[in-house]
């Protein structure tokens, strides 16, 4: 069985992305992470976070992903030590001075993305170190990935959807030259998706002045299936700094597709209004990048695209009364009386409905909702789940 | 190689571990042959297997380079990530190696520890922006990792505790364009594609607020910082074994007055040195020898 694999920023995404199908999630240890302005997660909040994902049986993976330097060494072996105690499942790691503390308490190791693996002999290298899982680099074609895989025997795990890196993982610093933000302790401030002004050796000026590195986003729907083939173990989305609705949504149409794919081999295993939707939820256009080799200029962004926050998302049920078949709802974007809606949860297909009565908290009935975080209730004549997600209906 | 008979300050730990040697990790073969005499050794990059370098040599061309540079010491970098395709071909050529008078290969991918018992030369760790902290260092060093080239962008004080705390010989840059990008996309040459531009310079520049950024998109794309690195105010002060001068996109002039001056450099004279390359570079900085990045990660 395949394993997917979504990302945590907190505890609140943390159980929504669980809820709605993750295997397993990753989350980034507050001092030894990668995602640094992502809120992560203090050690009280590990422990709730494995306690909860293991009451599931589910997974929690730390990303201790940063690249070491001499003062970050000192107290390294006493998070690791802080870490085995909680019972997370495996760290990841990408720094190799952390495997012997790994070791040492026993935890299972997964070698990160940023050590931009690339070839099997790598991998058998760490194989026979004793990591049990291989992140691979994102740069790899389908075939390279088939071929390591044959040659090895560690789990291999694959990004299939989010955000990439212009760079390969860990070898940009950009960052650090341009912002003294350090790339590779969690200090990213992409600078890969800024405009330049790109020169001849002459230095004349060449296209218009918006030149950028930055690429488009990754989406593997189409491909699933031929990954589950060639043996990829876990599927992981990119993103411990997304919203709740983006995880659930993305990773509750990826749940659909592997189950699709694992049970019944020969059915359609996606449609074109999941790839919509994965579309409309993210703010940049994707491909699959490197997987199908066929890697050209349409995986990337060149100039002057403005990246427009999605409004779909609508809100949140808090809460269902079945005497009254009012739902509360924290609001997200705004919505008004007559909007046609699409609920979804991840117990039930996805239902469509009118709003047709809408409450604020004093039970005054109001047409429009525009506050951010707002609560208010609306009349559903079916019976809805806490955490179900609200958008507007398109097309 | 610099005389430091008089110069307390090059030790490694608490020993004197003797001269600092010299590299060059040329742009030109004229950077070679001009500065011969200047420089104790040589990294040449290796084509088809190396990032960041303009200037690379060939397999066939290896030989006339060791007839050239008898008495150096040869590194030649390899620090390329390795594909599967490439890996029988890795072998061969880390084998083929084995017959030349090679001090060491630059790797940044870890197939070629794999291959360390098999190899009469060493292996220098050159995992650019990862070379960061010493128990990494000392990490490789157990597979038979014996040196290693500290990442570009650390203080000199971490530099210099890393070199505490190490057995392993220590390469680190003294002058020149530092890289700070790598990738496997066509950054360039997918944007001239996209807007039907036909232009084929070898070196591009990406500007911003005045400052130009050097890039080159040949197998892989690389951008360098838009000043050169002048450390030698604090060359006295370094505790590494290899200073690397890299000649990229400096004029073969220039190198060679650059490599004058740090092979006449003495203790008295280094405020003075240091000034005179900041004359002929202009466009210098130290970057981070005195700035540490931000790390937004907490102390705990």
């Amino acid at each position: 069985m395949v394993e997917l694999l979504a990302p945590a920023g907190d505890l609140e995404r943390l159980k929504i992305a669980l809820k709605y199908g993750a295997d397993a999630v990753y989350i980034g240890y507050e001092k030894l992470s990668l995602r640094a302005n992502a809120v992560n997660f203090t050690f009280e909040e590990i422990k709730e976070a494995v306690n909860y994902a293991h009451n599931l049986g589910k997974k929690v993976y730390v990303t201790v992903n940063i690249v070491l330097h001499n003062e970050d060494l000192q107290e390294i072996e006493t998070a690791i030590e802080g870490l085995s105690k909680l019972k997370v499942d495996a760290l990841i790691i990408s720094d190799p001075a952390i495997f012997k503390y790994a070791k040492k308490y026993n935890l299972d190791i997964h070698l990160s993305t940023q050590a931009s693996t690339m070839n099997y002999k790598t991998v058998q290298f760490f194989e026979n170190e004793g990591i049990k899982r291989v992140v691979l680099a994102r740069e790899l074609n389908r075939e390279e990935i088939k071929d390591i895989i044959s040659k090895t025997h560690v789990e291999i795990e694959t990004f299939i959807h989010g955000a990439m890196c212009a760079g390969i993982s860990g070898r940009c610093v950009m960052s650090n030259f341009f912002t003294l933000r350090d790339a590779n302790r969690g200090g990213c401030s992409q600078v890969c998706r800024w405009n330049f002004t790109l020169l001849d050796e002459k230095k004349k000026a060449l296209g218009d002045d918006n030149f950028t590195f930055c690429s488009k986003d990754l989406s593997m729907i189409e491909y699933i299936k031929d990954m589950i083939s060639i043996g990829i173990k876990s599927f992981k989305i990119e993103g411990r700094m997304r919203s709740s609705y983006y995880l659930a949504t993305v990773i509750s149409i990826y749940r659909k597709v592997i189950d699709n794919c694992c049970k019944h081999s020969n059915t359609i295993e996606y449609n074109i209004k999941d790839k919509k939707v994965l579309s409309a939820c993210a703010n940049r256009d994707s491909t699959c990048q490197f997987y199908n080799g066929n890697y050209d200029n349409n995986c990337s962004y060149y100039n002057g695209r403005v990246e427009i926050s999605n409004q779909d998302f609508l809100g949140i049920v808090k809460s269902y009364d079945k005497k009254t078949k009012l739902a509360t709802i924290e609001q997200r974007n705004y919505f008004k009386s007559g909007d046609i809606v699409e609920i979804f949860s991840p117990n039930r297909d996805i239902i469509t409905k009118e709003i047709k009565e809408i409450y604020d908290e004093d039970n005054n009935i109001i047409e429009i909702v525009r506050h951010p975080k707002q609560i208010v209730k609306i009349y559903i004549d079916e019976k809805l789940e806490k955490d179900d997600m609200i958008r507007i209906k398109k097309d | 190689m610099i005389n430091c008979d008089n110069i307390l300050s090059v030790f490694r730990g608490a020993f004197f571990v003797g001269d600092l040697m010299i590299l060059i990790m040329p742009n030109s073969l004229n950077q070679i042959k001009d500065n011969i005499d200047l420089i104790d050794g040589v990294i040449l990059s290796l084509q088809d297997y190396s990032v960041n370098s303009l200037f690379k040599i060939t397999l066939d061309e290896l030989e006339y380079f060791c007839n050239l540079l008898k008495n150096k010491e040869i590194f030649i970098s390899m620090n390329k990530n390795i594909e599967n395709k490439n890996i029988d071909k890795l072998e061969e050529v880390l084998k083929y190696l084995n017959d030349y008078p090679i001090k060491g290969v630059l790797y940044s991918d870890v197939a070629f520890v794999t291959y360390k018992d098999d190899l009469k030369y060493d292996l220098v760790w050159a995992q650019e922006h990862l070379t960061t902290n010493y128990d990494t260092i000392n990490y490789w060093h157990q597979f038979g990792v014996n040196y290693a080239y500290v990442s570009s962008d650390i203080t000199l004080d971490e530099i210099n505790e890393i070199a505490k705390n190490t057995k392993v010989k220590l390469m680190t840059n003294i002058f020149g364009y530092l890289p700070m990008f790598v990738s496997k996309r066509h950054i360039v040459k997918n944007y001239l594609k996209q807007f039907g531009i036909a232009n084929e310079s070898k070196v591009y520049y990406i500007k911003k607020e005045g400052l130009e950024y050097p890039i080159i998109d040949s197998d892989y794309t690389y951008v360098f910082s838009q000043a050169v690195f002048n450390g030698i105010l604090d060359y006295f002060k370094i505790n590494v074994d290899y200073l690397v001068c890299n000649g990229f996109l400096i004029s073969d002039v220039k190198f060679h007055k650059v490599l004058q001056i740090i092979n006449n450099l003495n203790i008295d004279n280094v405020v003075e040195s240091s000034k005179k390359i900041d004359n002929i570079i202009k466009n210098t900085s130290d970057f981070f020898f005195h700035t540490k990045t931000v790390s937004r990660v907490k102390k705990w």
